[in-house]
């Protein structure tokens, strides 16, 4: 003989079911800043402070700030870094600088020249993340928290050897090494399997 | 992220906070929400709010009992008082339980569902634009006087209760707890809980709103009733200032109860739909409707306006397993709280709830705040002496809310 099961428990359970496909789907799940490789091909809620508006063409820089919860404060160095990178994007008019663009953008990446799709409050704009400004300092003090990602570093290139303005630190250029200058170079930091150390891949400025 | 466990044995101990809560007449969760908020201390900020608003979402299931057992009203059942003690003393206590806990349940999970589907939606939502909520709450307000016998009294008390706002809201009045001493605490003491409390303590079954037509026929009251009270609930959560005490006497205005029963659905419907709405208008705008939701968002401030994420998720799985333990807790113990609450004398439940009403009022806003809770009190007494909504003393938050620039 089949129980009749009460409506309510069946009503309660569809409920269950729902919230985990909310947990599953999240797709309002704030920026996570202590994971942000998890992060990828999600929708976030961003803030966009325009540091340069190029009329010409269209495209405007800024700094995008994911919402979320911040990362706790004894979190390691390299769980933080990823907090303030700047994109590129192109809005349907061209911002001023220091106008905040409040939207959502989907992370399709978490490093390197990563996509972003920005819907702001009136304008769809597309957005594109760019290398991240770095000094120094910071890249040799936890290079390995730089692995794999895109970033900008002034430097001198001498003798396939990128050299810091002060001259003491220095990183190997894996690859054709571009003319001599001083940058910004746009970069990847790649470990020297060969010896302890790490490797220059320079790449195109955007 | 909680533990899943963690959040389990919140749950647990939410449920029968609430029913704790719910159990003591005169009492509501808003009113606890400043010890809450100091006994959630030792729980991460997500346990800290599930908590609180599973305190709250039991605390209107569970309260139907004592409404059943004596004439002694909080502001949530004051609207159902003398249907449901009619239905009592008709012998018909069983069924009027298990109406308002199955109309409760049910609200409670059609509420979860639709929230957690608007959740989803892909579209943006930011809110109703400000001139809009403004209009729908003058409305929402409009039809409440107008649906009442006597609008032209309706009307003053609702501008009597906004006058006493415009002057008090400003103003703070600490007490030995510390907080903020916001003036809400001892002004809704005065409008809700008090005056039932001291009618009750005079004698004779008392209440505001009495239904013209009911008769206490023992009838099924069908979903109907649920379905009117979830939406209601669900509607006045999109509004600020409104609460489920407007939304109960607005299902009233669209649409009379054919008999107690199915009013007494209506209105527990409301109740429970009512908080699960709250939560979800929080985690998605960051929109604070109830104390117990203002007490959330102080615990983790970041749950405001998280949208469709795995701790939205969280916390309305976790308030609709409370909902389904609450309703089955009521339902297996009800009948017998029910009966050991009768036993007790009505004016001496009464008296305690004042008691501990005024001990909560001098621990939040001190002496002050009594010697204002007395100054209201006459405001208090309008609605019973005029018949008309308790509801509209909400006013005291609506009408600054609709002068405001």
């Amino acid at each position: 003989m089949v129980r009749r099961v009460d409506p309510l428990v069946l009503l309660t359970l569809l409920g269950l079911v729902l919230s985990g496909a909310v947990a599953l789907l999240n797709p309002a799940e704030p920026f996570d800043h202590e994971d942000p490789e998890r992060q990828v091909g999600r929708t976030v809620a961003i803030r966009l402070e325009v540091i340069e508006s190029r009329h010409g063409d269209g495209w405007s820089r800024g700094l995008a700030v994911p919402e979320g919860r911040r990362p706790t404060p004894d979190a390691p160095p390299e769980r933080v870094a990823h907090a303030v990178p700047w994109v590129w994007f192109r809005a349907e008019e061209a911002p001023v600088v220091g106008d905040l663009i409040v939207g959502r953008a989907q992370v399709t990446a978490h490093d390197g020249v990563t996509g972003v799709m920005i819907s702001g409050p009136q304008a769809y704009v597309r957005a594109t993340l760019g290398p991240v400004p770095i000094r120094w300092v910071d890249l040799f003090d936890r290079p390995h928290a730089y692995v794999g990602r895109t970033l900008l570093l002034t430097g001198i290139v001498h003798d396939g050897v990128l050299v810091s303005p002060d001259g003491t630190r220095t990183c190997t250029i894996d690859g054709p090494a571009p003319p001599a200058g001083v940058g910004p170079w746009a970069l990847h930091l790649v470990p020297d399997p060969a010896r302890p150390g790490w490797r220059c891949r320079i790449g195109d400025a955007p | 992220m909680t533990e899943p466990w963690t959040l389990a044995v919140v749950v647990l101990a939410g449920t029968l906070g609430g029913a704790c809560t719910g159990l003591l007449p005169g009492l509501h969760v808003n009113t606890l929400a400043p010890l809450l908020l100091a006994s959630a201390v030792f729980l991460d900020p997500l346990a800290a709010v599930l908590l609180i608003l599973s305190v709250a979402t039991s605390h209107t299931i569970v309260n139907v009992v004592p409404t059943l057992a004596a004439p002694l009203p909080e502001d949530d059942t004051s609207l159902v008082l003398l249907p449901i003690q009619r239905l009592a003393r008709a012998g018909h206590a069983g069924p009027a339980l298990l109406a308002s806990v199955r109309a409760s349940w049910a609200a409670g999970a059609l509420a979860a569902i639709l929230g957690l589907l608007f959740l989803l939606l892909p579209i943006p939502f930011d809110g109703i634009p400000n001139a809009w909520t403004r209009t729908g709450v003058l409305g929402i307000v409009l039809l409440l006087i107008l649906g009442t016998r006597r609008p032209g009294h309706a009307a003053l008390l609702f501008l009597f209760a906004g006058a006493a706002g415009i002057i008090l809201l400003p103003h703070s009045i600490p007490g030995p707890l510390g907080g903020d001493g916001s003036v809400l605490l001892p002004a809704f003491a005065a409008f809700f809980g008090t005056p039932l409390l001291v009618m009750a303590l005079a004698g004779p079954p008392t209440g505001d709103d009495p239904t013209p037509d009911a008769t206490g026929a023992m009838e099924n009251p069908g979903f109907l009733p649920t379905l009117l009270g979830t939406g209601c609930g669900l509607l006045v959560s999109l509004f600020p200032g409104l609460t489920s005490a407007t939304a109960g006497a607005f299902g009233r205005a669209v649409r009379s109860p054919d008999n107690d029963i199915e009013d007494v659905a209506m209105v527990s419907a409301v109740n429970t739909a009512n908080a699960m709405g709250n939560t979800v208008m929080m985690v998605l705008l960051g929109a604070t409707r109830s104390g117990a939701n203002a007490a959330a968002a102080r615990l983790d401030p970041e749950i405001g306006g998280i949208g469709a994420s795995t701790a939205a998720a969280a916390l309305v799985a976790g308030l609709l397993v409370t909902t389904a333990l609450s309703a089955l807790l009521v339902l297996r113990t009800g009948p017998r709280l029910v009966g050991v609450l009768r036993r007790l004398p009505p004016r001496g439940l009464a008296a305690g709830g004042l008691g501990l009403l005024a001990t909560i009022v001098f621990l939040a806003n001190g002496p002050f705040g009594l010697l204002l809770v007395l100054f209201l009190l006459p405001l208090g007494f309008l609605p019973h002496h005029w018949s008309v909504p308790r509801a509209l003393l909400m006013g005291f938050l609506l009408v600054p809310y609709l002068f405001a620039a």
